[in-house]
């Protein structure tokens, strides 16, 4: 059976169609849920931004430009500067992340369970600069094309790679720093 | 390609091909198959692209306190893994906080439905309908201003009434006249 597209699931949400809706948040909640979780670094407020990025979603519809961007890229610029909003009202993580000097592990590597390494980079990453940090984000994690993410960044795309080669060498000295 | 932009191109999306611009990512095999020391910097790039991959697919939550947050977290840490409970509990919740949709023309009583009609809403091509209500008023004004015309007049005093009042103020004039006289 051909698959309604997301597109055309915004246009029957736009009409206040709720299952049309349910099935775009079936569909888009994954993703967004990795995106703001990383983005957040594990805050209390994670679930609270999902459900703003939704709401909008139910709410702003109409204000969904096909011809601009897709539906998952809309999504994660909504996504995005909610998660901007927030850090900047909170000035701080509620994730007790370690500082960068202590991130780097003693150990070689090869030692580290994967969940270890996973914590490391985890916590690694929620030290960078926002903007850092979401564009390594957007274009390693979520796989976004680096116009997508220059888009919603509201950047150029050599101002995205510069973003990305600051971020990806400040979690290389963070993650290394012994 | 040139070895700067090899370098740009490393330095911002690491040593995966599949994570490089498409329409140079040819150009950038072709250069590291030309170059050893491009060979040699793509090399650099491998152990940081380890980790970062290390992270994906698996759970985020680990070991991070027992919030509604790090649950969340951790069920969605498995990107390739079907919907979750917590997902669905997710997904119940939002539905359940939405808000309802906005009325349309065939809902609610007489007064529901013409607000749906005036107001639409989500739907910018009927934005005429609130756009001519707010216009109503300017052109009844000008309806009302065009028929009436602003030419005043005096119909008090009949056509005689008004000889006679000529008259008596003439008659008051030449008394005056007398009076005044030395």
């Amino acid at each position: 059976m051909l698959q309604v597209t997301d597109e055309a699931l915004v246009v029957q949400v736009t009409l206040g169609n709720r299952d049309a809706y349910q099935q775009l948040l079936s569909r888009q909640l994954s993703p967004m849920s990795h995106y703001v979780t990383r983005m957040m670094g594990h805050n209390a407020d994670t679930e609270d931004i999902l459900q703003e990025v939704f709401l909008r979603l139910w709410t702003h519809a109409d204000r969904y430009k096909p011809e601009v961007a897709k539906v998952s890229t809309w999504l994660h610029s909504i996504a995005h500067h909610l998660c901007i909003d927030h850090l900047r009202k909170h000035q701080r993580l509620v994730l007790t992340a370690a500082p960068p000097e202590t991130i780097g592990g003693e150990e070689p590597d090869a030692l580290l369970s994967r969940s270890d390494a996973n914590s490391r980079v985890m916590q690694a990453l929620t030290t960078l600069p926002e903007r850092q940090r979401s564009a390594i984000i957007l274009c390693h994690y979520q796989e976004l094309s680096n116009k997508d993410a220059a888009s919603i960044l509201e950047v150029s795309v050599d101002a995205l790679e510069s973003l990305l080669a600051r971020g990806r060498r400040n979690l290389k000295t963070r993650l290394d720093t012994p | 390609m040139n070895s700067h932009r090899f370098t740009q191109i490393i330095d911002a999306y690491g040593s995966r091909a599949e994570r490089w611009p498409q329409d140079e990512r040819e150009a950038m095999q072709q250069y590291i198959s030309i170059h050893a020391s491009a060979q040699q910097y793509l090399h650099s790039q491998i152990s940081l692209d380890a980790l970062l991959d290390a992270d994906l697919g698996v759970d985020l939550g680990v070991d991070l306190g027992a919030n509604s947050a790090t649950g969340l977290a951790a069920d969605f840490g498995a990107e390739t893994s079907q919907p979750s409970l917590q997902q669905k509990r997710l997904e119940a919740r939002i539905m359940a906080n939405l808000p309802p949709a906005f009325p349309t023309c065939q809902d609610g009583s007489l007064a529901d439905r013409l607000l749906a009609w005036l107001l639409p809403g989500r739907n910018k091509g009927d934005f005429w309908r609130p756009t001519l209500v707010a216009c109503l008023p300017l052109m009844v004004g000008l309806a009302i201003g065009s028929n009436v015309s602003l030419e005043t007049q005096d119909d008090s005093y009949t056509w005689d009434e008004q000889v006679y009042l000529l008259g008596l103020s003439a008659d008051n004039e030449s008394a005056d006249d007398l009076w005044m006289a030395p």
